[in-house]
Order: structure tokens, then sequence, then C-alpha cells
């Protein structure tokens, strides 16, 4: 079904465009190749990369808005085959972050951006895990530079922010 | 004397064709045959030489005229020749029946020998061809046709049109390359085809053949004059006219619709923060061609870099430089891909409507400017002139090629050619035309 | 005194360049690295923007009156006396000594004496090699001594010695001694004013280009080699088939495999959307049914009816570039979004036929490097007054351009080196 959507607003688009490696959205002519190597597309028909970036393009930020953007994998096979090497998964993962202050993010999702701004990892370390790694023979974890990656978030504006932040989803989303 | 000559062509004609029985049905047509292996190789051509003269009339039975044609021709002595493809026309194609190619040999033989009969004696016809060429411009390939004709030592006479001038050919040609470049190239052209004869106004009359028309001038000025010529260039340009939503676009009615040709005056005449939103429309019903798109292309760019948002809906995307496109695209212009299908004329601006087929959804942009792509079609002298030279026009009106693939400069008629977009594409060499004339 | 030139590539525009040179009276050596002149239009049987045969020429004046058309075999191109053809010969080295080109040849032997064969075509009959025929497809076979087409000009048959087992039973019938199994190669150096580069382009064989695997299937072809399928002079007769032999009832076409793409060519290669169309009406006449997936249809205004025709005759159309053409339940199928529908679609067809980009030849020969430009293309006057390059080796085109060109340049040069009348 065809809707009627007005625009322009081109807000969310600059963002993304003034983003490290955002400008190669600008290379893409919408060839769909990147859908057809999709390998979340086979399974979930209405994820398809080419339709985000010609929304993105256009500027509408819907996007941003929707769950489905999570699906991602970052497999990166789109930006392998993509002709014009457009940076397909990290403009999603740019559309990602966007979505984030808004609280279009799986919980579990904002979780692991939680743990690491506390424990550096994106997922915590508990002790049975680590006498499973002793006896398997893996080498010592170490332990994270905390220091250094507090201060590189706080350098992209996430700290303090992301403690505010509520999922739109709430505990009930299933992974 | 009328004498036959069959080639036995290292023995294999001989081998599927009866020549015995040949040799005698064809007895009494012919006054002497022979019969000889590789009539095209050095030992039989000096046979040739020894058997016949002058005064005799030949025909000759082998493998294939283009093979054995050429090398005999300089040798015969005669002038009544007719060569006979047997092995072509005959052993080839009745490979499985003997007595049946012998037959059609026998019938083509005596063919040629009536033939050879009523052959006149060759005559050498003089034709003055007059060294000298009439363009008739507009379009800067005409400019590019003058510049190198006279380079060739070839009389040019070149016809524009009425109230004609320098700028004229930048403003009518802007659409064939950047403007700079264009610039340039006409300034130079201009320069070079000084010596041409420049006449305004037009042409009236022609008659005669190629190397020798006569024609007759109308100038601006009301004075007639005839002239001969050998050739005819014609250099008319195409025009850029409204497409056919130009009426639904209120082009005329309101002054946020223009045409993509006034779009670099606008974008030149812009302060550099007075940005505007701008949406180019291609008219669905119409392929764009690679001129087009690579107006259209260049034009956009300039466009957008100005800091102008440029929302351009298009079909497919025709060029012949990719990195047009690419430019496009890198400075920022928004592609959507469907045709206008509704424009309103608000207060806030132009509300242009559309589905994006890329997407199934319907858009509408508020926009500043609603900017037209226009449609080349030939220049509105093209059919009188057609009319006045006695050539023929394709479906578009434009002047029609004799043989599009290998005779692509070519009229219908012989010693007229065109240069340019006369004819829908243009090349930015000039071709070679009157060769005939040069020689 | 007489001007000399050198033309490169003996496909349509080196023809034709050399054609109108030699009626401006211009001695032309005309270097041709195949057996056969025509270069490209010897694979491909009709072409457009006319649909007639691909080996047609324009007439040169000399020998016809210049406005019959005449085919290759027809053309008498060796015949015209300051025309000199060089087929299987390579350019060694180029140099410039005194403001001339002196220009190295090197030519592998034919192992037949042009001036002797009178091609009765005997010794084809006799040879008993058989191997698979470079035109041929599906299974076609040639001779050692052999002539790639019938139509190929020089029409005497070569050897080739890779596959002759020397049993000498050419030699023995053909009586006009026409035949040299020892034949060597042999070198030769010309003089020459000016310099032709007229070398076009090739279809590049799409084997390393991710996701189609054209490597694996038979059934995953290019569109020359679907022009060898559908030209009834080749080896299956005109008829097409699949790898298997069975009859073909669709085709799944895909555009710009590698053409606009970053990976591969940067560049449009212009001619395969109309080429694609040409094919499509071809195969619809065959009550086949095609789907060609594009990106942008660009087809040249002289050519524009392909594509009405096609979409009268049902050719389907799918905005999309496929990710990949895999083999599933052994015939080929297509992967691609439908981009206007959004809808990711899987294609299954017996032939996929590959639009694989036209990649300059020019590149490959190392003694033409400084004349190179982008994209291994040339300009059309690649040094001023001395060097320049017509037909496809300045970008991919059409036929009707590259003759255009080819003639613009055969003025251009006469002008150059007799200065005007």
């Amino acid at each position: 079904m065809v809707k009627q959507e007005t625009m322009l607003d081109l807000e969310f688009r600059s963002w993304l465009l003034e983003q490290p490696e955002g400008e190669t959205l600008l290379r893409c002519y919408q060839c769909g190749r990147c859908t057809s190597a999709c390998p979340v597309a086979e399974i979930e028909p209405s994820f398809n990369p080419r339709l985000f970036l010609q929304k993105i393009l256009i500027g509408d930020k819907s996007i941003a808005e929707n769950q489905l953007v999570w699906n991602c994998l970052t497999c990166e096979q789109c930006e392998v085959r993509c002709p014009e090497h457009v940076k397909i998964p990290h403009i999603l993962i740019l559309a990602k972050v966007r979505g984030l202050m808004a609280g279009n993010v799986p919980l579990a999702a904002l979780d692991r951006a939680r743990t690491i701004i506390s424990e550096g990892r994106s997922l915590s370390v508990s002790s049975p895990m680590l006498k499973t790694r002793t006896k398997m023979g893996l080498p010592d974890l170490g332990t994270p530079s905390m220091d250094q990656i507090v201060a590189m978030l706080a350098d992209i504006g996430i700290v303090g922010k992301l403690e505010n932040v509520k999922s739109v989803y709430g505990d009930a989303e299933d992974e | 004397m009328k004498k036959l000559f069959l080639c036995t062509c290292n023995k294999t004609l001989n081998k599927w064709l009866d020549y015995a029985r040949i040799e005698k049905e064809m007895g009494s047509t012919f006054d002497a045959i022979h019969i000889h292996d590789a009539l095209c190789l050095e030992e039989g051509l000096t046979f040739l030489d020894s058997e016949v003269s002058a005064e005799d009339s030949v025909v000759i039975g082998a493998c294939t005229s283009q093979i054995i044609g050429a090398p005999m021709s300089k040798r015969l002595k005669c002038e009544h020749i007719s060569y006979v493809p047997l092995r072509e026309q005959v052993a080839w194609v009745h490979k499985d029946d003997q007595k049946g190619a012998s037959s059609k040999a026998s019938v083509l033989l005596h063919d040629a020998a009536i033939q050879v009969d009523y052959m006149d004696p060759q005559t050498i016809v003089e034709t003055d061809i007059e060294k000298k060429v009439l363009i008739i411009g507009g379009c800067i390939a005409g400019l590019k046709a003058a510049s190198d004709l006279l380079k060739l030592g070839v009389e040019v006479m070149l016809l524009e049109p009425s109230e004609w001038s320098r700028k004229s050919y930048e403003e009518m040609n802007q659409f064939m390359a950047e403007s700079s470049n264009l610039k340039d190239a006409i300034r130079d052209l201009v320069l070079s085809s000084k010596k041409a004869k420049t006449v305004r106004g037009k042409i009236t009359e022609l008659s005669g053949n190629a190397g020798l028309y006569q024609i007759s001038l109308k100038h601006d000025s009301g004075k007639e004059e005839s002239n001969l010529v050998g050739s005819i260039i014609v250099a008319t340009n195409a025009e850029h006219s409204p497409p056919p939503i130009a009426k639904m676009c209120r082009y005329g009615k309101s002054d946020r619709t223009l045409l993509i040709t006034e779009l670099p005056t606008l974008i030149a005449k812009q302060a550099a923060k007075d940005t505007k939103t701008i949406f180019v429309a291609v008219d669905p019903s119409h392929q764009l061609s690679t001129v087009e798109g690579s107006y259209l292309l260049r034009t956009i760019t300039q466009a957008s870099e100005k800091g102008n948002t440029v929302i351009l809906a298009h079909s497919d995307i025709s060029t012949k430089d990719e990195n047009l496109y690419r430019a496009a695209r890198k400075a920022g212009v928004i592609f959507v891909r469907g045709s206008l299908e509704k424009v309103k004329d608000s207060k806030k601006g132009m509300v242009c409507r559309l589905e994006n087929t890329l997407e199934s959804q319907v858009r509408e942009f508020t926009v500043d400017y609603l900017v037209l792509q226009t449609q080349l079609k030939p220049s509105r002298s093209t059919g009188q002139l057609a009319n006045v030279l006695g050539l023929e026009l394709d479906q578009n009106g434009f002047i029609k090629t004799r043989y599009s693939k290998m005779k692509p400069v070519q009229t219908s008629k012989r010693g007229i050619f065109f240069a340019g977009s006369a004819k829908t594409t243009w090349w930015p060499w000039l071709f070679n035309q009157s060769r005939r004339d040069v020689i | 005194m007489t001007k000399t030139a050198v033309v490169i590539g003996a496909g349509l525009a080196g023809i034709q360049v050399a054609q109108q040179l030699t009626d401006l009276g211009i001695v032309v050596h005309l270097i041709e690295k195949e057996s056969i002149i025509g270069g490209l239009s010897t694979h491909l049987g009709r072409v457009f923007p006319t649909g007639d045969c691909a080996l047609c020429l324009d007439a040169s004046t000399e020998i016809f009156d210049g406005q019959h058309r005449r085919c290759q075999y027809r053309g008498l191109v060796t015949e015209k006396k300051n025309l000199k053809l060089h087929t299987l010969t390579e350019i060694k080295s180029i140099s410039e000594v005194d403001g001339n080109f002196k220009i190295s040849i090197k030519s592998q032997p034919r192992h037949v004496d042009l001036d002797r064969c009178v091609v009765c075509l005997e010794c084809i009959e006799v040879c008993d090699v058989n191997t698979p025929d470079e035109y041929g497809i599906r299974g076609g076979t040639r001779k050692a001594i052999f002539r790639p087409i019938p139509q190929g000009v020089p029409l005497a048959p070569l050897i080739d010695m890779e596959h002759c087992t020397k049993c000498g039973k050419c030699v023995d019938i053909c009586k006009v001694n026409a035949i040299d199994l020892e034949e060597k190669e042999s070198t030769k150096t010309i003089k020459a004013d000016a310099l032709i580069l007229a070398t076009g382009v090739e279809e590049k064989v799409p084997l390393d280009f991710p996701g189609y695997e054209y490597r694996t299937s038979e059934d995953i072809i290019t569109h020359a080699e679907l022009a060898r399928l559908l030209d009834p002079a080749g080896s299956t007769n005109g008829e097409v088939t699949t790898s298997s032999g069975n009859t073909v009832s669709e085709v799944t076409m895909v555009l710009c495999v590698g053409s606009r793409d970053l990976d591969a060519a940067e560049y449009c290669s212009q001619a395969c959307c109309t080429y694609s169309l040409k094919h499509a009406d071809m195969l619809r006449d065959l009550g086949i049914d095609v789907t060609i997936c594009y990106m942008d249809l660009r087809v040249p205004k002289s050519s524009e009816h392909y594509l009405t025709l096609a979409r009268e005759k049902g050719v389907k159309f799918l905005r999309g570039k496929p990710d990949s053409v895999i083999i599933r339940n052994g015939k080929p199928m297509t992967i691609v979004e439908d981009t206007q529908s959004q809808k990711r679609m899987q294609i299954e067809s017996d032939l996929v036929v590959l639009a694989s980009p036209l990649s300059p030849l020019a590149d490959q020969n190392d003694a033409l490097a400084e004349f190179i430009g982008e994209y291994g293309f040339i300009s059309r006057v690649a040094k001023e007054g001395r060097v320049y390059a017509c037909g496809t080796a300045t970008g991919p085109t059409d036929i009707p351009t590259s003759i255009a060109e080819a003639n613009a340049i055969a003025l251009q040069v006469y002008t150059d080196l007799e200065g005007g009348v």
C-alpha cells in the first residue's frame, strides 16, 4: 500500500553525511545488489538495506525510529558486493546510533552499551567464565584500560546520555 | 572472337562439374574453349595474356568474381569480360548433384555469352566537380567542418541562420559541453574558419547533382544570389523544446517553473547565501539521450555545488561519462525515480508530487523552483530545409541517414552530408564529408 | 612524396580509416593480430542499429563506386593497391626518428601462401585433426587447417601448428603449392609518417567477477557467446540450447556485470544495453522468455527501436543489479532485488547471459603504453599531428560512431600529412 509522506527535512541526512565515512552514502545509485546479497533480507523480506539507504538519501529518518535496523548483523556482505563502495553496515550503525538516543534500541543492546561504559567490555565476565577459560587453556583476558575507554566514549558524547535512555521496547523484547 | 576459359581451381571444379559435357554444350556458343588450372595464379594469368587479344570477348568460369576479378581485370587486354562464379554459385551449393550442377553451369555460361555480346565499350565520362562546400550552419559542428575544410584548401561558404552571432553559438550549443570548454572551442573555431564566406539568410533552391550543385540563396538583407558548390553539409542545430508535462507544471504561467536551459543563468545570478530548493523533472515519456543526460547532470551538479538543494525526478539516467553521474551524486543531488504526477503552485512554493518507485511511496516536495528537462527537437528550419534540399526525414523530424550503420553522416542524397545535432547525435569531430571534392 | 600511415587493428574502424586513407592516396599498412580482419564484428552475427550482418563494410571508392555496401568477404580490402594487410601480426616496438615512425612488427606464420592459395578448401577436407572451434559453442570443432569463419578475409585458410600433426595430407592435395609447413615467423620494420590506433575492445571474460558463477557453468554465458548461439552460421545453426543440449525456454540477462563498478570497469560500456535488447528481441522471436535485469537503460537514439520492440514483444524488465547467479538444481538462478517493488527475487532460468564490460585491447601491448589514457582508452589525438585513435579504442561505442570517427580521423590525418591541397 502506497502511503503519502511529505518532506523535506534534511537534518538527519546532513548529520549522517558529516560522520566519518558517512558521505560514502552519496555514492549509492540504488542498484539493489546489497539487498540481494543480504542474508537477513533472505529470511526477513521487510529488511532491505537498499531501501534504508534510499530513505536516508531523501531525508526520511524513519529508519532510525524503526526496530528493523537492529536486524543488521554487520556481516558486510553488502559492502563487499557494493559496486560503488558504499559503507553500508557503517551507515546502518550510524542510523542505530541516531535511534539509540531516542530509545530505538533493544534492551539487550542498551545493556551491552552500558556494560562497555562500566566495565570496558560488551559482556560482563563472571568468575565461572574465567574458570572455564583457564580450564580450556585460554589466555588471560587482562584488564581493560577503563580510563581510555571512558575518555573515548565521552569524546563522542555517549557518556552521561546513555544512562537516561529508555528502550522503547522495554523488557518484552526477545532476542 | 568469343572465348570461354574454364578454371579447374586446384582440380576441384572439374571434380564437381562435368567439364567434358559443359565443353560439348558450349561448343556452338563460343569460338574457343580453354580449360586451365588456377587461372588466378601467375601461370594462369600468363596463359590468359597469351590467349586473349584486345578485340576478344571473354567469359571466365571460375571460383568467385572477387578472387579472380581483381587480378584478371588488370591483365586482360580486352574490354568485354564476364565472370561466372562456378564454385560459389554452382559447385558449393550443388555438391551432391553433379548432373544438375553441370546443367546450371551451362545455363550461367550461356547467359554470360549473351551478356558480353551486349556490352558497350567503356567510356570515360568527364564531370566537373566544384571544389566548394556550402555549410548550412547553426551548430558548432558546422564551424568545425568549415575549419577542417579550409585547412584542406577547400573553399567554404557558411550559411548562418538569421540574426546570428558568435554568442548564438554559445547559447544554442551550451548543452554540448561544459561552458568554459565550449567558449574556448567556439573562439578557436570562429578564428580558424574566418576565411569562409559567411552569409546570413537561407537557401531557397537546389538543383544539380553531387559534385555540382546549383544553389540559390536569399540573404537577410533581401539580396539574392546563385552559387555553384560541390557538396553541402547540413549543420543545423537541435532545439530545446518544453516537454509534454510543461503545461501541467505551469510552465509559462508561474515564475517558479523554468526549463533546464534557463537554470545556468539562474545559478550564475544567485547570491552566495541565497540558496534554493530546486526540483528537476524529466518527462517520463522521454528516453534521455546521452547528450541530454550529460547536460542535465552537469547542470544539476553546478546547482547543487552552489549550495542549493536539488532533487531530480528521473527514469533511466543516460550519459557517456559515468563520472558525470558520480559527480552529481557526490555534489548531493537527491535522486528520486518516478514521474511527476501533480504540481500545485502555493504560497510556500511549488508542491511537486510523485511516486518514488524505489520505495513505492508517494512523496511531496515543496520547492522554490521546478525545472523541466527539455527535449531536443530538430531546429524549426529543418523541415523546410529538407524540402528545399530534397532530403528525407526520420520519424522524429531529424534528417535521415542513408544507412545508419555504415554511412552515419550521409543524408539520403549524394553529396549532402550532415554534421552535429541535425541528426540527434553529436560527435565532437567532423566528418570526412567532402572527400569526393577533395580528390 | 607519398606518405605512409600505419593503422593498428583491422576491426570496422581500422578497415574504414585504412580504406579512406588509401582513397586519399596514402599508403597504408593495416596491422591485425588475428588471422582475419573484422575484429569484434566477426563474432557478432547481426548488429545494431540496422540489424543486418556485422560483416558489412563501407566500400572503398577505388574498387567500387563507394556508394554500395560490400561485406568483408566481397570487400576486396586485400586487393587495394595502396593497402598492405598484415595479419597474425603484432607490434613489437615503435620508435620515432627525425619525425618519422619506425614500427617493427612480428608476423606469425600462416603456413598458407596468400598469393598462391586459390581457396578451393580441399586441404580442410583432408585434414584429420578435430579441435575445439574458437568461434563455436556447445562443442563446435574445426580442423588444424581452417578458416575461422567462412567469410573471413583473407579467404585463405591457416594452419594452427599447436594441433597440426604434420601428416602432410594438405600439402599433397594442394596442387598449387600454397602450403608450407615449415614457414617461420618473420619480422619487419615499417617507416611511417602517421600512426592510427584502432585497437578496439574485447568483451571481458567475466571469470573473476564475484557472485556470477561464469566459471562453473556453461549455462552462464556472455553476449558474445549468445551471439554465437544465435548465429545461423554458427555451430548450433542458430539454435539456442543449454549445455546439456536441451532447448531453452527462459533466459535471464544481467546488465552491468562489472561495468559502472569501482571494482572492475568504472566506466559504462555503452553498447551492452542495446545488444542485450537486440538479443532479447531475437530470443523472443524464437519464443523464448526473457528477463532483463538493468540499472539504467542507455540506448542511443539510433537504436531506440530495439527498446520499443522489446516492450512490444513482452520482454520483462526488472530494475536491479543481481548479487549473484548460482546453480540450483542444475539450472542457473539469479538472485536480485526488484528495486521497484522492493522484492528480493530468485529467478530460475535455462540460460543466464552476462553483459560483461567492453575493455580496451590497446593496454595489452606494451609497445603502445605511452599513448594509453584513462581506463586504458586512448584520446583521439594521442599525439598532436602524429598519433591518432578511432573506434572503440577511444572508448566503448556503437558502430555508427566508430565509423564516423574513423572518417573524421582519416580526414585529420590527411590534413596533417598533406597540409591541405
